[in-house]
């Protein structure tokens, strides 16, 4: 299970409100940044630092200044002593406590504020955005399909493949040439390349996913899936990787008309490999 | 000036550090005058030599001069002989982290291109001459802001001196020193914090780990930098730079203060070199500024 927000920041703000109650002269300086940063990020004065930043951060990312980790760990390090004294029972007194001295108190003082943390953070111990590596190699599920193929050591080879596939291929090896990046479908890495790309390649991007507009009738798709492969095979495009799906009516005809590509023979894999002969 | 003494943590970041400031100088060096990455490899292999043979040098230099009781000095070795439960749990949990989210999961590669620039380097042996998205050559290039950036050509130059695949080194070994470094980075935080209180370093350590591996929950969190893009330089400024820049303005360390203004020029974008790192340090200067004004009206009255 896993919840979209958390409330760290409260965390936070409790202990810095102790760390201002119990302040030391040593501590008054973090507390005195603490409480300017908060008011820059709380307050419209936080756009001047987005200004500062040419606007290239979000909001978001401008409260990584704020000391929460330091502040909220020192908060309940700090509260742990108060719980556990609370839980402990002095020698020789009747109050509410464990027995079994100092050391269980701490004990149960540390898994009170854990479960406190626990709730206030993200319930869940596992990931959130990353996903289980399936292989030894580190690939994910749906690239492993880039272990079968033969790259040569001293060469590069063309792959035409569908987006989670290719998004892997050039980190897997760098044998492994695209026609297009990352960038065509990730918008958000032009701000790393000026490369751009024309309306052909986004034509092949469409064709190798199965997205976009194709001919109704059957005898036009056919053909029409005739000409992209023959394109494919005319750019030199090596290893062609189609999703099992994807392979329908119109594809499978126009693949078993032509003679440039074979298809590899892959088990257990929900991709179809074609090579170029 | 006690708490500007260089404590065993502050060695092992600063040091980082200087690492990285090489790393970085060979890295322009190599971009400017585009030099082979195998050479650039071979003078960052020599200078890192150099280095440790210099602080080793350094050291024993300096145990002759100071004479065998100050050799006994050794705070940390106390520290885990008192606590040995504790030292075992802290040890137990970062250990977990490291192998569930660096070994067995897959990073989030989304708004990141670090796995093709070092396996591009790699494979062409030049630094940032070919397009790393395609592998073919760039038709219109790279801006220079990311180009001066040293972490690709950091794990490059560890995927070299390892033999290690580029998928390991980046996603794995890269996140964990990452990771490592930072909770040093908190050490030092527990011995200013805490000092003289050996018990409350553990629980304040142990409550750094929590906060790392509950607070995943949100962009801006340190969990969630660290444990879904350890392997990027965000997760440097924030698991490393920033706190230990505002621990330094706290203690009183320029050096440290200087050392992380640079490396975050290194690793991440910023302003010109003006990066986050500089915000804090004026923040803190403003706050400092103010402490000064407020003690002297004090004093007047």
């Amino acid at each position: 299970m896993v919840r979209l927000a958390g409330q760290y920041l409260a965390l936070f703000m409790a202990a810095l409100l102790f760390l201002w109650l119990t302040e030391g002269q040593k501590r008054k300086d973090l507390t005195r940044y603490c409480f300017l940063m908060l008011f820059f990020l709380l307050t419209p004065a936080g756009l001047l630092l987005i200004r500062y930043q040419t606007s290239f951060y979000g909001h978001e990312n401008i409260w990584r200044l704020l000391p929460l980790t330091v502040v909220t760990a020192w908060g309940l390090a700090a509260a742990e002593g108060k719980v556990s004294e609370a839980l402990t029972r002095p020698k020789g007194r009747k109050r509410f406590g464990v027995n079994g001295g100092r050391g269980l108190g701490e004990a149960l003082g540390l898994v009170i504020l854990s479960a406190l943390l626990w709730l206030c953070g993200s319930l869940s111990l596992g990931s959130v955005i990353t996903e289980e590596k399936s292989r030894m190699d580190g690939l994910p599920k749906e690239a492993a399909v880039l272990a079968d193929l033969e790259i040569p050591e001293d060469d590069f080879v063309y792959l035409l493949a569908p987006d989670e596939v290719s998004e892997w291929a050039r980190i897997y090896s760098g044998r492994l040439l695209l026609p297009y990046g990352r960038n065509l479908y990730e918008p958000e890495l032009s701000a790393f390349l000026y490369d751009t790309y024309d309306w052909e390649m986004e034509s092949f991007h469409d064709w190798i996913n199965g997205i976009g507009e194709r001919p109704e009738d059957e005898e036009q798709a056919v053909s029409w899936e005739a000409d992209f492969l023959e394109t494919c095979a005319h750019a030199g495009y090596h290893y062609l990787i189609f999703a099992r799906e994807r392979v329908d009516g119109a594809l499978k005809q126009a693949l078993a008309c032509q003679d440039r590509y074979r298809e590899e023979i892959v088990t257990d894999q929900p991709y179809r490999i074609y090579t170029l002969r | 000036m006690e708490n500007a003494r260089t404590t065993l943590p502050d060695k092992i970041i600063e040091g980082s550090l200087a690492v990285t400031g090489a790393a970085e100088a060979v890295h322009l060096a190599g971009l400017f005058l585009g030099l082979p990455f195998h050479v650039c490899a071979a003078v960052l292999a020599a200078l890192l030599l150099c280095a440790v043979l210099c602080a080793v040098g350094i050291r024993m230099l300096r145990r002759k001069r100071k004479g065998p009781e100050k050799e006994k000095r050794a705070p940390y070795r106390a520290l885990f002989r008192d606590h040995p439960f504790w030292l075992l749990l802290l040890f137990l949990l970062v250990v977990f982290q490291m192998v569930w989210y660096y070994w067995a999961h897959i990073p989030c590669i989304k708004n990141d291109i670090t796995g093709e620039t070092v396996q591009t380097i790699l494979t062409t042996d030049r630094l940032y001459e070919i397009n790393p998205l395609t592998g073919r050559p760039f038709s219109n290039g790279m801006p220079m802001r990311l180009k001066i950036l040293v972490l690709p050509t950091l794990s490059a130059f560890l995927c070299r001196l390892t033999g290690l695949p580029v998928m390991t080194v980046c996603y794995s070994v890269v996140p964990c020193i990452v990771m490592a470094l930072s909770y040093v980075v908190y050490l030092d935080w527990a011995a200013y914090l805490f000092p003289g209180e050996r018990k409350k370093r553990f629980f304040f350590l142990f409550f750094v780990i929590l906060l790392y591996q509950f607070g995943t929950y949100s962009l801006p969190l340190d969990g969630y930098t660290l444990l879904f893009g350890g392997y990027q330089g965000e997760a440097v400024r924030t698991g490393i730079l920033l706190p230990y820049a505002l621990l330094c303005c706290l203690r009183g360390r320029k050096r440290g203060l200087l050392l992380c203004l640079l490396a975050e020029v290194c690793v991440v974008w910023t302003f010109y070199g003006l990066g986050y790192v500089a915000v804090a340090a004026v923040f803190y200067g403003a706050v400092r500024l103010y402490s000064r004004w407020a003690d002297r009206r004090r004093a007047a009255w």
